[in-house]
């Protein structure tokens, strides 16, 4: 069964420097390449979550951890310029995506910590952005049914996704609501 | 939006090169799924395409049946004498437009499964209801538009050309009548005159003077007289009529010579209209004066004459005097017969009622008789069966003609067996639908017929899907367990799709996703996570809306053991053990409104695998290394510890 916390539990829970740790030890064990990335989904870079995860990119990539992002607007470059002083400029293109689909104001914002844990957030079509802290975060455990789905549901979404343009101007079908 | 299996030559995953090892070692088992694949995705790739045609049609059907709908009831509204403003246009045009959506909902309503009978019932009386608002004013409208104008000026050429014939053959008729009693009322005066002077007028030799034989003969003379004077103006104003009618048949010949560019059809209609008036107006003189009261006395007093003077033994006595004398002439009795056979035999000239030309008048015609026909089952139940001839309903419509002709007298008319009801009655008869109705009556039939098609063809599930579950459920069929429909084996072989199984069932032999809507099972992670996943395989073409009720996604997710519904029945449990509400403590209510409203029972909605991406998508998680995989240029794959 799935593996579920409650928000209060967060506080005392783990710590995104203590999930990705438990990523980086999971390496030799893992079997999908996706096992050994931060997934994220968010509205745009300047969201609390995605502000946090771009602030631990240099982190991430200490312990062997990638990264993937899929907003639903890009506001300016900063994503892809943070990306690329981690990872190299080749690479940053790849690893945003911006979806523009309908009802993608219905999702929620995500995190996914390799198989490790799951992080949720508040819609993306709400006023507000969650962070870190506000959001769940469930400790699914490699292989577990959640892992599974939120691995599924991140790349299924990322299919559907563009590479950012060049001028990497905001989707438009994301209409904002109270929260 | 499409799915990396949906493009030729493309895979999106980054995920697929970490485990792509070496393509070939993959068997020839997967070099055979992936040619199965090139034809689905084909398929996958037409599917939009396909799904949207029975969307359109609805789209097209709806505005047609919209638009006769709307104009055939603004156009018989109109009709009325009072203002109709731009708000009851406004109003109008949002009723009928309520109307036909309500109409197309109905019918994809209908069908859907896991109603029970009254719901249902109640959509079948709602579907038909709309239907007879639709159908009818869409015959009306479409009446107007391709049959009134035809129909019109069809009649009315054919009346007048009738009417032209008639009317010569009775005016021929009218002045030998009239030339008969002329001479009849002459024939009487000299008789008598020759009787006073001969005395040999009556058969046998009186000696002539003012015996009681010229008294006779001239008393007589004066009743023939007082005979003629009555009958020559009517006879007389028939005849001016007839000019009249003669003379507007000579403008319709005129204006029907003339081309359309040199004559509107407003006044080809005023023209005609004027000649059918005329017509109809000498028409209904003449009856009522063939048909009158005081003629039918002329004729049975000349007849009594033509017998009395046609009898040699017959001895007349004189009033006041006593005297006892014979007055028998075979030639007064002939002319007397005569004079009472024409005017027993007077004309009939043909009447006609002729439809409005176009309009709303028309379009309110053909709509009373519309409704006319489609009421005439309960008005026989009713009032009884109608066993008027058509004979009768002829005579109804030339009465009522006569007494819209002559206004004041309409005694005649209704004096002869048929009241004034009975007369309204039968004209009403001449309502109903008629031979012509037949073409815009079954464009309004077959277009309203197409909505209900399209309608049901662009149910989320696909067109007659909801109509076969429908039928299933009506059968009694019993529903086949996941693994045995296809393309589902996976759900329950695949470890890696176990995570679906709580949310997946089958109906009907397609498999659905079920995806919790309220409740606390919204607020859990994992079903956030499956709505994203949800919205993806909707963008990618996987799965579809479907037409599924909450309680019957409830009763299939128990009937397959998922864990969601053991979960919804604790959360609400533990809902209605918060409630402060308990019936049975329940006071008084201050407040006419209750509490509490009923709570929705929507807890779940379903989407439907579409044909073929459900397999794609499971042999897309089983096989994530499928050929054509590394040759995506966009697919990242960041290892760990990649160069900075």
């Amino acid at each position: 069964m799935m593996t579920q916390s409650r928000p209060d539990a967060i506080d005392a829970g783990p710590s995104v420097p203590d999930v990705i740790g438990q990523i980086g030890r999971s390496a030799g064990a893992t079997q999908h390449p996706d096992g050994l990335k931060v997934q994220l989904i968010a509205r745009s870079p300047d969201t609390k979550v995605a502000r946090e995860m771009l602030a631990r990119l240099p982190e991430f990539e200490a312990q062997g951890v990638g990264f993937e992002a899929i907003f639903t607007r890009l506001s300016g470059s900063e994503v892809l310029a943070a990306v690329a002083e981690v990872y190299g400029a080749e690479t940053a293109r790849r690893t945003v995506r911006v979806v523009n689909v309908p009802e993608q104001g219905e999702i929620v914002e995500q995190v996914n910590f390799g198989r490790v844990a799951v992080w949720t957030g508040k819609k993306l079509n709400a006023w507000t952005s969650a962070a870190f802290e506000e959001g769940q975060l469930s400790m699914t455990g490699s292989g577990s049914e959640l892992a599974q789905m939120s691995g599924m549901a991140f790349r299924t979404l990322w299919r559907v996704a563009q590479a950012p343009a060049n001028d990497a101007g905001p989707a438009e079908r994301l209409r904002i609501t109270r929260a | 939006m499409k799915f990396p299996w949906q493009r030729s030559g493309e895979n999106a995953d980054p995920s697929a090169d970490g485990r792509a090892g070496n393509p070939a070692s993959a068997g020839a088992a997967i070099d055979a799924t992936a040619r199965r694949m090139g034809r689905l995705a084909a398929a996958t790739r037409a599917l939009p395409i396909f799904a949207s045609i029975p969307v359109f049609c609805l789209i097209v059907f709806v505005t047609i049946s919209f638009i006769g709908t709307y104009t055939g009831m603004l156009q018989v509204l109109q009709s009325g004498d009072n203002s109709f403003g731009i708000l009851g246009i406004a109003g109008v045009f949002l009723f009928i437009l309520a109307t036909t959506v309500i109409m197309a909902y109905s019918v994809s309503e209908m069908f859907r499964s896991g109603r029970s009978f009254w719901p249902r019932m109640s959509l079948v009386l709602t579907y038909v209801v709309t239907l007879l608002i639709s159908v009818s004013f869409g015959f009306a409208f479409y009446w107007t538009q391709l049959e009134a104008r035809t129909q019109a000026v069809g009649d009315a050429e054919r009346y007048l050309t009738v009417f032209d014939r008639e009317i010569t053959v009775a005016d021929t008729q009218l002045a030998g009548t009239l030339a008969t009693l002329t001479t009849l009322n002459t024939n009487f005066n000299a008789l008598s005159a020759a009787e006073r002077a001969s005395g040999n007028q009556c058969g046998e030799v009186s000696g002539g003077g003012d015996g009681p034989r010229t008294r006779h003969l001239a008393a007589r003379a004066g009743e023939i007289n007082a005979l003629v004077m009555a009958l020559t103006p009517q006879i007389a104003s028939v005849r001016t009529e007839a000019g009249l009618v003669r003379a507007s048949i000579e403008d319709v010949r005129e204006i029907g010579a003339k081309t359309a560019r040199d004559v509107t059809p407003a006044q080809r209609e005023e023209v005609f209209r004027a000649a059918a008036g005329a017509a109809n107006k000498a028409g209904a003189t003449l009856e009522a004066l063939a048909t009158s009261q005081s003629v039918q006395n002329h004729i049975g007093d000349l007849r009594t004459w033509a017998g009395e003077y046609a009898n040699p033994s017959l001895t007349r006595v004189e009033a006041g005097t006593g005297a006892r004398f014979k007055c028998y002439n075979t030639t007064i009795s002939s002319q007397l017969g005569g004079v009472a056979a024409d005017l027993a035999a007077l004309p009939v000239l043909p009447i006609s009622e002729l439809d409005s030309y176009a309009g709303a008048q028309a379009t309110r015609e053909a709509l009373d008789r519309f409704w006319f026909t489609l009421t005439a089952p309960f008005r026989g139940l009713v009032d009884g069966p109608e066993t008027q001839t058509e004979t009768e309903r002829e005579e109804a419509v030339r009465r009522d003609a006569i007494r819209e002709a002559l206004g004041t007298r309409t005694d005649d008319a209704s004096s002869e067996g048929l009241s004034s009801t009975a007369v309204k009655q039968l004209v009403e008869g001449q309502q109903g639908l008629r031979r012509n109705d037949a073409l815009p009556l079954g464009l309004a039939i077959v277009i309203d017929s197409l909505l209900f098609l399209s309608a049901l063809w662009s149910q989320p599930t696909e067109r007659f899907a909801a109509f076969s579950r429908m039928m299933r459920e009506l059968r009694g069929e019993k529903e086949r367990p996941l693994a045995l429909v296809g393309g589902a084996h996976s759900i329950q072989a695949n470890p890696d799709f176990h995570f679906l199984r709580p949310y997946v069932f089958t109906h009907f032999d397609e498999v659905y996703l079920a995806l919790p809507v309220s409740g606390e099972l919204t607020k859990e992670p994992a079903t956030q996570i499956l709505n994203t996943l949800r919205i993806a395989w909707q963008a990618g073409k996987i799965i579809k809306r479907a037409s599924v009720s909450s309680a019957t996604i409830e009763r299939q997710l128990g009937a397959v053991g998922s864990p969601l519904i053991a979960r919804l029945n604790e959360t609400e449990a533990a809902a209605e053990a918060e409630e402060p509400y308990e019936e049975d403590r329940e006071p008084i209510a201050a407040s006419p409104l209750p509490l509490q409203f009923p709570k929705s029972r929507a807890n779940f909605v379903a989407y439907r695998f579409l044909p073929g991406a459900f397999e794609q998508m499971v042999l897309q998680a089983m096989v994530p290394d499928m050929p054509g995989a590394e040759d995506e240029p966009d697919a990242p794959r960041l290892e760990p510890g990649a160069p900075s």
